[in-house]
């Protein structure tokens, strides 16, 4: 009994000291001290491609240009045209400024292909005949295509022609159409006609419009590469090789894999001299089937490129019994009109704002943009997870995460703190949980409770009809085969689930079903198709859009969405808050959020996820969104051995305290904002950025550890002021 | 220490798989615009997604041609040995400004050292020399082969990579240095090889050794020692070394950290990729690793002080323009802000990575736990769980400050929550003394109450209303042939040779009865070994599949029958198979009676009683073992000669087996896939 009383009287210290310690550890200013404490280096984060870097505002003159041999051919009020009758290369003049298709300078240190491709008014490639795709320029040819021109009023129609018709060859025309601030230029499909065994692959007009010398001129490219980035000018490229991406990501019916990057919106852009002069390419027909190029300096030239590049035919690998695989190409051309619009931007407009501007106005005009606010409330998603399956040693457990009830008390539990508008997405609440949430498993699981006790609430049920996860590689009925025969699937968590792909007839089929399955309790909020945009062997990507359209009768939430979904879209989530990091980006640019401002409600990705909290609640301020998280109401460790092992931080009992006081930091921020349209933004300084609304209200996000003198008033470290 | 060696062995299995396939699975959307995911160590050992660590924030691209080596000195400035320009490539991140040395003298420059005083020391693997150039680049030695008789005369000096101490002892890594690091002073004098590897192959690399051709020894099997192939020195000067080796090769440490003796310190030693290229160690001791094979591509890891890794992330593709997607990474350095630069050497660049916020949190609170501020370091440690839950370090590191308060509750909470049995085991160890030195008397006056209880129960049986039914009733079962069969079971234990001449001679255990006995058997196993066995002493397997359990516990038992079967018929043994059958399962009696208590006794056992356990069992098993023998002897009628010669013969029998379903099994997949193929050509094509 002695070591017992030894024991009892170390307890009695252990308790003595524990209390101490937790009364010490209990002082709420002390933990936010410890925190506090922690250095920020955030000065190398200010200075990346993760934020938009100040502008270089040098006026920008543009050198004497020798126009001797560029006949003017169109004038209005804005713009005048010219065209060099030997190459057919273009200039544009407006706001008296050149935009040119062939270098002004230095043309005598290219090779004479070079020279070709730089003053030829489009670039082709097509298939030899061991099918190698060989690239040429329209000068390159002359002895079999001949090129005339054509100029009726605004519309200027060129015409290639082959020369003798026994040759392989080709012949087509394309039309330019000059508006009040820029042109259009379209090639119909059935002006495109092949001669002898010519194949063509792709063709690309102007590769050389816009295009700048090293760091010449103070300027940028525009990429709409996830919320939209910028490449400044610099005589240092970040990157050796060009870069391509095809505009809404590689049909899946083409591509084995989803691995690359995806340009949900067709459009990029100019910038020579900031708010002096720039232009914004729109491409309004056959964007599905084309590319978006640029090319760094010191590749090949020591300029700065970019241009659009459109496929005429696919070709790709197919496995043969002997385990090799051949190339295949399409045997004929795709049916689809090339067009695409430029408009030029002056002054104030010329930047990527001013481009945002542009491309609203067009899809308003579209009809695809419009006003979807409801209340001009701030609200918060909260993307709920019902539960999820674990295999274990008798049976598959299943590990309830959040019930119906869950949710009442969370929105008890947030409407007392002061959240008025929660917008809830409830997913993993069907039978098989959400690593079964396949296109036709969607009915509820009682187990979960009765869902008729959230009509009260504003629900959606994620649906995602594109994917069906299996744990063996077996393809369920109706995966999507892709064009070599192959089932279209991805191998996760190394191979102990596999995704597959779902064929778009089978989803045509069952959403109506499942639509009206959710509507009894609330409405979908759509994943996958929002974003993914693929064909089968029965339609081609350019039918895909009147096919996805139908599903739709009226707009709904979507995750993510690219233009074609846009005019069913009522509140965009999960919208991107980065570009897809590339190396030669210099800036990261809220376009695709200026461009839905005023029109449909965004939600920020889910917050409890970031790995820079105070940054993205910046950023969200900034950019003027609903912030948004992904909870569960049982603890995230539970979920350790299921598919939904990476919800890593979804416990609501860590992060209630957090969605409060975020909450009222962006209310407080955007209150007077929202619905609004954003109709300027500058960077004041190194990660300082002041926002204006187009009611006036000024936001002054200071991303630094140091605090701002704003016209006397202080912005402090890592806030916001709000100015009206 | 043991704890992190446990998790290791588990993580061995996982880890390699995961980094090949590193496709988000769920869209956690606010990292789908990173091109890389971010692992750290789960709750059952296995890397699990994190909050991004470090974000992509600069790229150095100035026409480098294969650089080799990176390194950054103490202010903050950049070299690299541009090696295919045959230059030194220095910039200065403040300023912008870039200069180069070694122009004209270099050739190939593979490795790069920046000392203290700023002199910097250079490799080259074509003069194979090492270089000294003062921060100017004028060149103030070099170093060439040592003239020391006791370098040897055939040992290589082809420098590859360098590092200088306080003392400017110069330890250079040769191409083909099985001798160790080759360490010379100042002047150039040879003072001795140092941390050279040891020799270690696998038993079954041994056995194979025998059978291979000279040139197979000398690349898979060698006996000679690996050479390192990088190496780096931290603030206090000692050295790590990295050492590449393919899959199959003999078993070498992939990273070190050397003492005095030059022998491996690191005891963590979370190994993931047996090509590490290159190794930095910051202030804090940090360690920072860059591997790139096909197992592990292009993955940048950092771990802590003795080497468990606390982030993982990168990727490889190549021709990808992306940031964190490497084609291959060849170096890496650090510079004071915690930045890591890792340099390309085939695109050509240097991508310099920043922490976030989530990785600035769990490194400070890293090192507030290193330098024993438990108080802050538990604060950090909640807030890192709140961001990931499933982040193991803060789990055990939180369960180690809560053991430091006493708050044995939490701590154990914490500890199980990690799976830190080892942490778990201690805490517990306190926990139940409390309760001992709590309730030893109030629970030996229990006890005492209990026997009283049972004592006059008994003593008065009689006087009990419808004891004599009850009495009647357990008598009638005690005369079923059923309970007959169970009760022969306790009786293996006190006599084998009753039982068998029960089973051999008076047939009184039917088949059925010993099919039931099986089914039980297994089922038994099972759950006892995953249910009932105390939380300690449980494997720690992630998934559990039933079919496996079954086949794990039950085919050794019928391999054991069926081959012991075999050999009897050839021998001529008396035994029938059904003896045979029924006597195994007789035979395990030990198991059926033991194994229960003592797994119920393991949940109040701790490691330091772990030796009840292990002796129990190994009573357990032994005495299953020799009855196995003894049933065998007796159903056989065998002599002690007779007797070795079956059991030699069956263990023989079940290899046997075991090789003709392997090479079925092969067979029958092949046929299965030629099959198939045909198939597939027939109708698909």
């Amino acid at each position: 009994m002695k070591k017992g009383k030894v024991v009892l009287l170390l307890i009695a210290i252990i308790t003595v000291v524990t209390i101490t310690l937790r009364v010490y550890a209990n002082n709420n200013s002390e933990i936010d001290d410890i925190i506090n404490e922690l250095e920020q280096s955030s000065s190398t984060l200010l200075d990346s491609n993760l934020f938009t870097q100040p502008d270089d505002l040098r006026p920008y003159e543009q050198p004497e240009i020798d126009m001797s041999e560029y006949t003017e051919v169109y004038r209005n009020t804005n713009l005048t045209f010219y065209v060099n009758m030997n190459t057919f290369a273009i200039r544009v003049k407006y706001n008296n400024y050149i935009w040119s298709s062939s270098p002004f300078q230095d043309l005598e240190n290219f090779s004479r292909a070079w020279r070709n491709k730089l003053n030829s008014p489009f670039s082709y490639t097509y298939f030899s005949k061991d099918d190698n795709d060989v690239s040429r320029s329209m000068l390159d040819n002359q002895e079999i295509l001949k090129l005339n021109m054509e100029v009726n009023d605004n519309v200027i129609n060129f015409k290639v022609d082959i020369i003798d018709k026994d040759e392989n060859g080709f012949s087509l025309s394309y039309y330019i159409t000059i508006n009040d601030h820029g042109f259009t230029l379209n090639v119909p499909h059935e002006e495109i006609i092949e001669y002898g065994n010519f194949r063509l692959f792709t063709i690309s007009f102007f590769e050389f419009f816009g295009s700048a010398k090293l760091d010449q001129i103070p300027g940028y490219y525009f990429i709409p590469s996830g919320n939209g980035a910028l490449v400044r000018f610099s005589a240092h490229p970040k990157v050796n090789t060009p870069f391509v991406s095809r505009f809404f990501a590689q049909d899946l019916y083409y591509a084995t894999n989803l691995s690359g990057i995806s340009l949900n919106y067709p459009v990029f852009g100019t910038v020579h001299g900031i708010n002096q002069n720039a232009y914004l390419v729109n491409v309004t027909s056959g964007a599905e089937y084309a590319e978006y190029n640029y090319w760094p300096p010191k590749f090949r030239t020591d300029y700065h490129m970019q241009y659009v590049n459109f496929y005429l035919r696919e070709k790709y690998q197919q496995a043969v019994p002997s385990g090799n695989s051949v190339t295949v190409i399409e045997k004929n051309i795709k049916p689809y009109d090339m067009s695409f619009d430029v408009t030029f931007l002056a002054n104030e407009n010329a930047n990527y704002i001013g481009m945002a501007k542009t491309y609203k106005n067009y899809l308003l005009n579209e009809g695809i943009l419009q006003n979807r606010w409801e209340d001009k409330e701030l609200a918060v998603h909260l993307d709920v997870l019902g539960g999820d399956y674990e295999a274990g040693l008798f049976f598959k457990k299943f590990h309830k995460m959040t019930t119906v009830d869950d949710i009442l008390v969370i929105n008890d539990d947030l409407t007392s703190q002061g959240i008025k508008n929660i917008y809830y997405t409830l997913r993993g609440f069907n039978k098989g949980g959400n690593v079964d949430a396949s296109y036709k498993n969607y009915k509820f699981n009682k187990k979960l409770g009765d869902v008729n006790k959230l009509k009260d609430l504003h629900i959606a049920f994620y649906y995602d009809a594109t994917v069906i996860h299996r744990n063996k590689l077996n393809a369920p009925i109706g995966t999507l085969k892709t064009i070599d025969n192959r089932f279209s699937y991805e191998m996760l968590d190394g191979g102990k689930y596999y995704r597959y792909y779902m064929d778009i007839d089978r989803i045509v089929k069952e959403l109506p079903d499942a639509k009206k399955y959710f509507n009894q309790y609330g409405t979908i909020a759509l994943a996958g198709l929002s974003n993914l945009f693929y064909s089968n062997e029965n339609h081609m990507r350019s039918e895909m859009y009147a096919i996805y359209h139908n599903l739709f009768d009226e707009p709904i939430a979507m995750y993510n969405p690219n233009v074609i979904m846009l005019e069913d879209t009522s509140k965009f989530l999960t919208i991107p808050f980065q570009h897809e990091r590339l190396r030669f980006f210099s800036d990261n640019v809220p376009f695709l959020q200026i461009v839905l401002s005023g029109y449909i409600p965004y939600y920020s990705s889910y917050l409890n996820f970031s790995a820079n909290k105070q940054m993205d609640t910046l950023r969200l301020i900034d950019f003027g969104g609903h912030p948004a998280y992904l909870i569960t109401y049982q603890p995230s460790h539970l979920l350790s051995k299921t598919f939904s092992n990476n919800y890593y931080a979804s416990y609501y009992g860590n992060i209630d305290d957090n969605i409060v006081e975020t909450y009222q930091f962006v209310y407080n921020a955007l209150e007077k904002v929202l619905g609004e349209e954003i109709s300027n933004r500058e960077v004041l300084a190194k990660g300082v950025v002041r926002v204006t609304y187009a009611n006036n209200v000024q936001i002054i996000v200071n991303y630094t550890d140091t605090d701002y003198d704003y016209e006397g008033a202080i912005v402090s470290a890592r806030n916001y002021l709000v100015r009206e | 220490m043991m704890k992190r060696i446990n998790v290791l062995l588990v993580m061995f299995v996982c880890v390699i798989m995961v980094f090949i396939i590193g496709q988000p699975k769920n869209v956690v959307a606010s990292n789908t615009d990173i091109p890389y995911q971010t692992y750290s160590i789960g709750l059952y050992g296995e890397l699990v997604n994190t909050a991004v660590a470090y974000e992509g924030t600069f790229i150095l691209n100035a026409g480098f041609m294969s650089p080799q080596d990176i390194y950054i000195d103490k202010e903050d400035i950049v070299y690299i040995a541009d090696s295919g320009n045959g230059r030194i490539y220095i910039y200065n991140p403040v300023t912008g400004e870039e200069r180069v040395i070694g122009n004209g003298i270099l050739q190939n420059p593979t490795g790069v050292f920046v000392d203290k005083q700023k002199d910097i020391y250079v490799a080259d693997a074509k003069l194979n020399k090492v270089f000294w150039f003062n921060q100017d680049g004028e060149l103030i030695k070099e170093y060439n082969r040592p003239t020391e008789t006791f370098f040897g005369e055939t040992a290589t000096y082809q420098p590859r990579k360098v590092v200088v101490n306080d003392n400017k002892d110069v330890y250079i890594i040769s191409e083909g240095g099985n001798n160790g690091i080759i360490l010379l002073n100042k002047d150039g004098e040879f003072l001795g090889y140092y941390g050279t590897n040891k020799v270690n192959l696998s038993f079954g690399l041994y056995l194979r050794r025998m059978f291979m051709s000279k040139e197979q020894r000398q690349s898979l099997a060698s006996l000679i020692p690996k050479p390192s192939h990088n190496l780096a020195i931290d603030n206090k000067g000692i050295i790590y070394t990295i050492t590449t080796s393919k899959k199959e090769e003999q078993l070498v440490d992939p990273l070190k950290k050397l003492n005095i003796e030059g022998n491996n310190i690191l005891s963590g030693n979370y190994i993931f990729s047996k090509s590490y290229q290159d190794v930095f160690i910051d202030d804090k001791g940090l360690i920072y690793v860059v591997c790139d094979d096909a197992e592990a591509p292009a993955i940048i890891s950092v771990l802590d002080k003795s080497g468990f890794l606390i982030f993982a992330f990168g990727t490889k593709r190549s021709g990808s323009l992306k940031i964190g997607q490497f084609e291959s990474p060849s170096g890496i350095a650090v510079d004071s802000n915690g930045d890591i630069w890792v340099l390309d050497k085939a695109g050509n660049n240097v991508q310099v990575f920043t922490k976030t916020e989530f990785a600035n949190l769990v490194l400070t609170a890293i090192d507030y736990h290193d330098k024993s501020q438990y108080d802050k370091s538990s604060v950090l440690f909640k807030e890192v769980i709140k961001q990931n839950a499933m982040f193991a370090l803060a789990h055990s590191s939180l369960g180690k400050a809560y053991e430091r308060e006493g708050n044995w509750e939490k701590s154990l909470e914490s500890y199980r929550i990690a799976n830190d049995k080892f942490g778990y085991s201690n805490v517990y160890w306190e926990v139940r003394d409390n309760w001992i030195a709590d309730n030893l008397l109030i629970t030996l006056v229990i006890i005492g109450i209990v026997w009283l209880a049972l004592y006059f129960l008994n003593k008065y049986k009689h006087s009990i209303k419808g004891y004599d039914v009850i009495h009647a009733k357990i008598e009638n079962i005690k005369n079923t042939q059923t309970y007959h069969e169970i009760m022969l079971m306790p009786r293996v234990l006190r006599n084998p040779n009753d039982v068998v001449y029960e089973i051999k001679f008076r047939q009184s255990v039917r088949i059925r009865t010993a099919i039931v006995l099986y089914v039980i058997f297994v089922f038994f196993n099972i759950i006892t070994s995953h249910f009932i066995l105390g939380y300690l002493f449980r494997s720690l397997t992630q998934e559990i599949v039933l079919s496996y359990e079954i086949m794990k516990i039950l085919l050794p038992l019928l391999l054991i029958g069926i081959s012991n079967h075999l050999i009897n018929s050839l021998q001529s043994g008396e035994g029938f198979y059904r003896d045979i059958f029924i006597g195994v399962i007789y035979a395990c009696a030990p198991i059926f009676i033991f194994k229960l208590p003592l797994d119920i006794i393991s949940n109040v056992l701790t490691y330091n009683e772990a030796f009840i356990m292990n002796l129990g069992y190994l009573i357990m098993y032994g005495w299953t073992g020799i009855n196995l023998i003894l049933m065998i002897k007796e159903i056989n009628n065998y002599k002690p000669g007779q007797l070795i010669l079956n059991l030699l013969l069956t263990a023989f029998t079940m290899l046997i087996i075991i090789i003709i379903y392997l090479v079925l099994n092969v067979l029958a997949t092949q046929a299965w896939s030629f099959f198939e193929g045909l198939f597939k050509e027939v109708f698909l094509q």
